[in-house]
């Protein structure tokens, strides 16, 4: 609404567009020309005070607001070197929070962890001069890193897109964009909250990177080439081979909830069975240690060598020790007939002798062992890659401890630098630890250097490439887990004792229950019949035996007791079975289980009974052999099963009556003596906490069970096959074992002289009749001999196919009649098998969800955290 | 007419920058690793154009456009700025310092433009249908004007009535109201409520008066209400002069900070391609 009011009166003085209008405006008498520009009244008589305007007094706020932020911001700067959090972007994520808090309250946050740069004098000039970030990502590799790889090979795994060599990946990237390494940041964003994600990545952000891009895993995504048989496997097998069609797939392959890979068992599993008898083939499988040339015309005396070769072994020989031995006879024969410039007859004499020095190690033979192991730490061997040496050093360092020489051995470990030796030191030090006695000691010494032993030796150990120490390693820490009452535990060992000592435990596993059961206790008389009988709780066993005839009462003792026995059966196999551990054995199952492996240890091939069932086990051993005692079997009867069983059968169906009522029983005890007998080959992934106690209950498990076999191979002791052709004057070598020591010595030791290796190879067997690929160039590595786990950008895990969908093998595995893919046997698996479940409204199908986008997955367990701590210095 | 027109133009434009930073951001966020880069580009290069606006005024004799535009460019990339800025911010709450005052500094120099907006869009049309226009810079001046016909008033009054009543109402009642500026706030509001009351008591007085008393009394409602009108224009006028104040100051400052952000990202993002 409009005011009309009287109009205001008019003045001459107009807006001014200057910085000082006149003192007295504000009490509406201005004068008449304002003040100067110098902010000074022209009144000279009677002088204002000139004020600022409007316009100069907002330019004043507005520039002491900018003077204020402006200190701010440098207090903010100056305070960010003992303070980062108040330039910090935010809290990290739980995992790197809990990392990387501050050890003490108040205490600054510790950027540089994972920063190159924090203090803000560098990273100021970081932008203004050009800054690797480079340096970023590579701290991040520091932690997050595969201890398989070295330390380059992880930076081009983590740093590469999808750790792939250019040619491999970047003809499908868009070039300008990443055609470089990657940066761990580019998808890795932290300091976006506690319970931020920062390993979650949308299908659009992987497929952003590349050219060809899809709507979903149906729509789109590329069709499957030869997947899953891209990359050859190390094991010439075809399943398409008449012989190989009838045996299921878990006989070979196993699957647990980590693996992705269907892992193979190993070869007294899976191939032993049928091909061992193969390796026994001298002809495909020796190789000619030495041998003259047919123009020569003096014959050697080869006395000399042939006495070392087939002269009783002394005590703690190995195989190893023996072909040193060899190797010194046959240098002093050829010492003896030969000048030294004449060439040896063999490849394997020209690597014996090559790389190293033959005088000081025939010389160190024959002084104390703290001398040798000094003769060792010399400059002479320093640079030596003679694997046999070092072998060598091993086993008899191994062989003689002695308080003094562990002491020794120590010390040398402690100040040793280089790393062969270390390594030699450390496998010393390790077979300390099967004695709790001498792990104490260790310990204690240890100590006083301010050593932490198990965690420093082991992890240091466990980084080593050295096969040797793989081996060890994972001997060392490969344990069953096997839960067993008091009283089957004693059984259990008794049985393992029996394996150990007697049979072979690489076939006894294949035994069944009954098998087992019939050498134990019948043909061997191992089995405390007694005993047996204490462990049955049938009050009324005695009553119903009564009426029997002796040779009836132990017929159905026999089948009694075996019901009893199949749980310590089991529990005896389970660690080298695919199935999972048998139920939890009783205490009379328990004692029963170590009286049977006992008798298994005793006399029998392992491998062999443990392919039996329990019946014929059962039959051979407790009718036919009188092991067992009927009134114990009896007492573990159950009453009304048996009466019923035995009420219309004939008497001489009373026995199998019997053994069918015991076989349940025996079955798991059967099982886990198989188990525990041959090799484990469950994968050592984690190192125990506490290495005393596991040092002392392996000491417990080593005492009882043929553990051998998971020792390296070196350190083996086969029966060496040496034999003499006097008509060509050579002397070979056959032991008929699946990974000889001393083959496999040979082939990964040698000096890396490609002639003669391929020679080498050639002569050493005819090993590529089942292995495909072992060659010169890559029989060092530890993966020629087995498939390896190739790193792959999919992440498909059988587990959950299998256990949780039912899904057969052949499902997707459809057999191919000719060869299939790679030799493989089978058809490539196409796309449209997968789609059927793998789609939004079923499974899914993130890109995450079977892709990796690193090709090798982060391996960090407890101890490689604990060891990260170190590395950071927060523990 | 053309400025409804051109106003239509410019919701037109502005409605489809919206709907394009709408598709960017559902693009980004799906397919960029680190969209908040991007996104502070563009957030940083409107606010640097929005801060050109200030500086282009000080360089007027230069052409760069009429200051009507600048205006139009200023405020919709503003309203713009506002969508960047929770694109850049993921529409979520930030959680380190710096991001944090830098948050609080944005949403204060929005909110002070929004308000800066209103109140030069709303307040002429107000001082214009108000009437009698008058200078800022003048106001002191009308003001004492009306002061001295007041007091003048008063005093001719006293002297031919011999009365004090007047005297006495105008020292308890009308000396603070025509010695300062009153009711700033209320006018903001187009309250008339501290001008009535003020008339009213004038009124209530006018039956303890004579005639001469109560024609005074109606001269002195008239210079009230002259005095409530030029009130009105100090208080619209001065909003419209101060709310440059804050926010030109707070824009400084957050563009301060946004440097200090802009180095911290550089240093520390790595060398993304994008």
């Amino acid at each position: 609404m409009k005011h009309k009011g009287p109009p205001p009166p008019s003045h001459p003085y107009n807006r001014p567009n200057r910085p000082f209008v006149c003192g007295r405006q504000c009490e509406g008498s201005p004068c008449q020309f304002g003040p100067l520009p110098n902010g000074k009244c022209p009144d000279k008589n009677n002088p204002c005070q000139p004020k600022w305007s409007l316009r100069k007094r907002r330019t004043f706020i507005t520039t002491l607001t900018c003077l204020l932020s402006l200190a701010m911001v440098s207090l903010c700067l100056w305070l960010s070197n003992d303070h980062p959090i108040l330039l910090s972007p935010g809290p990290l994520s739980i995992h790197h929070a809990k990392l990387l808090r501050p050890s003490e309250p108040g205490a600054p946050e510790q950027c540089s962890k994972c920063h190159a740069v924090t203090d803000n004098n560098h990273w100021f000039s970081a932008n203004l001069i050009e800054h690797d970030h480079y340096v970023d990502s590579k701290t991040c590799i520091e932690c997050h890193q595969n201890d398989r790889l070295s330390s380059n090979q992880n930076i081009s795994a983590w740093l590469k897109p999808h750790g792939l060599e250019d040619t491999k990946v970047y003809p499908e990237m868009i070039a300008q964009k990443f055609n470089k390494e990657t940066h761990c940041i580019q998808c890795h964003r932290e300091h976006r909250g506690l319970h931020a994600s920062i390993t979650v990545m949308s299908e659009e952000q992987c497929q952003n990177c590349h050219q060809k891009q899809f709507n979903s895993f149906n729509d789109g995504h590329p069709e499957f080439k030869i997947f899953p048989y891209k990359n050859p496997i190390a094991i010439e097998f075809n399943h398409s081979r008449k012989e190989h069609q009838d045996m299921q797939c878990t006989t070979c392959h196993t699957y647990n909830r980590k693996d992705e890979k269907q892992m193979l068992s190993n070869f007294q599993q899976s191939c032993a069975q049928c091909h061992q008898k193969d390796l026994t083939d001298v002809d495909r499988f020796k190789f000619t240690v030495f041998q003259l040339a047919p123009t020569r015309e003096k014959n050697i005396d080869v006395s000399p060598l042939m006495e070392y070769l087939f002269s009783s072994p002394s005590e703690g020989s190995s195989a190893l020790a023996q072909y040193l031995k060899v190797k010194k006879s046959i240098y002093e024969m050829l010492n003896q007939v030969l000048p030294p410039s004449e060439s040896i007859d063999t490849p394997f004499l020209q690597i014996l002798f090559k790389g190293c020095d033959p005088q000081k190690v025939i010389a160190t033979l024959g002084i104390s062992d703290s001398e040798m192991a000094s003769i060792w730490a010399s400059e002479s061997h320093q640079n030596s890659e003679d694997f046999f040496l070092q072998n060598f050093w091993a086993t008899l360092l191994k062989n003689n401890r002695s308080n003094s020489i562990h002491e020794d051995v120590l010390n040398l470990f402690l100040l040793q630098k280089e790393p062969q030796l270390k390594r030699i030191y450390a496998l010393y030090l390790s077979y300390l630890y099967r004695s709790p006695e001498l792990f104490s000691q260790l310990n204690a010494l240890m100590s006083q250097n301010s050593i932490k032993t198990s965690d420093s030796i082991l992890s240091w150990m466990k980084k080593q490439d050295n096969l040797l120490l793989k081996n060890l390693t994972q001997w060392l820490y490969s344990t069953p887990s096997i839960s067993l009452t008091e009283q089957e535990t004693s059984l259990f060992n008794e049985f393992q004792e029996i394996i150990d000592s007697e049979f072979n435990d690489k076939t006894w596993i294949s035994w069944s229950i009954d098998k087992f059961l019939q050498i134990l206790l019948i043909e061997e008389e191992f089995i405390d019949m007694d005993a047996i009988l204490l462990a049955l709780e049938d009050d009324d066993l005695e009553k119903k035996l009564s009426d029997l005839k002796l040779d009836e009462q132990l017929a159905q003792l026999l089948v009694l007791r075996k019901n009893s026995l199949s749980p310590i059966f089991q529990k005896l196999k389970t660690p080298f079975l695919k199935t999972d551990a048998p139920a939890v054995l009783s205490e009379q199952d328990q004692s029963l289980l170590e009286e049977f492996q006992d008798i298994v240890d005793a006399k029998y091939d392992p491998f062999k009974w443990s392919q039996n069932d329990l019946t014929p086990f059962l039959t051979n051993v407790l009718i036919e052999e009188e092991h067992i005692d009927i009134d114990t079997i009896l007492l573990n009867l159950d009453d009304k099963k048996l009466e019923t069983a035995l009420k219309d059968v004939d008497s001489d169906k009373i026995v199998s009556t019997l053994l069918k009522f015991q076989k349940q029983r025996l079955e798991n005890i059967f099982s886990s003596l198989v188990k525990l007998n041959t090799k484990n080959t469950e994968k050592a992934d984690s190192i125990p906490a506490e290495l005393t106690d596991y040092a002392t209950d392996y000491q417990k498990d080593l005492k009882n069970r043929k553990q051998k076999q998971s020792l390296p191979y070196f350190f083996d002791e086969p029966s060496p096959q040496w034999s003499y052709h006097p008509e060509t004057q050579s002397i070979f070598y056959a032991s008929g074992l699946h990974a000889d020591p001393v083959h496999l010595a040979l082939l990964e030791g040698h000096p890396k002289n490609h002639k003669l290796g391929s020679i080498l190879i050639s002569q050493l067997g005819d090993c590529s009749s089942c292995h495909t690929h072992p060659s010169i160039k890559n029989v060092n590595e530890a993966n020629v001999w087995r498939s390896p786990i190739r790193k792959t950008l999919h992440n498909f895990k059988h587990f959950p196919h299998i256990q949780n969908m039912s899904m057969e093998c052949a499902h997707c595995h459809k057999k191919e009649g000719s060869g299939g893919i790679s030799g493989s046997g089978f058809y490539p698996i196409k796309k449209a098998q997968c789609t059927n479940c793998h789609n939004a409204d079923v499974a899914g199908e993130d890109c995450l969800q079977c892709h990796n986008y690193h090709a090798d997955q982060l391996h960090l367990d407890v101890n490689d955290a604990k060891s990260m701590l170190i590395k950071l210095g927060l523990d | 007419m053309l400025l409804k027109k051109r106003r239509r133009y410019m919701w037109f434009w502005t409605s489809l920058g919206f709907c394009a930073l709408l598709l960017y951001t559902l693009y980004a966020r799906t397919h960029f690793v680190d969209q908040a880069f991007d996104s502070g580009l563009l957030l940083i290069a409107a606010m640097i154009l929005l801060a050109l606006y200030n500086f282009k005024k000080k360089i007027s004799f230069i052409p760069l456009g009429t200051s009507k535009s600048w205006t139009q460019i200023h405020i919709y990339v503003g309203l713009l700025s506002s969508f960047l800025f929770l694109i850049h911010i993921s529409f979520k709450y930030p959680a380190g310092a710096l991001e944090i005052l830098l948050t609080i500094l944005y949403v204060l120099t929005f909110l002070t433009g929004i308000i800066g907006l209103i109140i030069t869009r709303f307040f002429p049309n107000r001082l214009t249908a108000r009437g009698h226009e008058v200078v800022f810079e003048n106001i002191p001046i009308e003001r004492k004007n009306l002061r001295v016909q007041v007091e003048q008033l008063i005093i001719e009054t006293a002297n031919t009535t011999e009365s004090k009543h007047l005297i006495d109402f105008y020292i308890n009642n009308l000396v603070p109201y025509f010695s300062s500026p009153s009711n700033l706030i209320m006018h903001l509001v187009e309250s008339r409520r501290p001008l009535r009351a003020l008339i009213d008591k004038v009124n209530d007085l006018k039956r303890y008066c004579n005639q001469t008393e109560i024609e005074s009394l109606n001269k002195i409602n008239e210079l009230i209400k002259s005095k409530d009108h030029l009130d009105y224009h100090n208080s619209l006028q001065g909003c419209l002069k101060l709310w440059l104040f804050v926010h030109i100051p707070l824009a400084y400052a957050m563009l301060i900070f946004a440097a200090l952000h802009i180095l911290m990202v550089l240093s520390f993002r790595g060398r993304i391609p994008f």
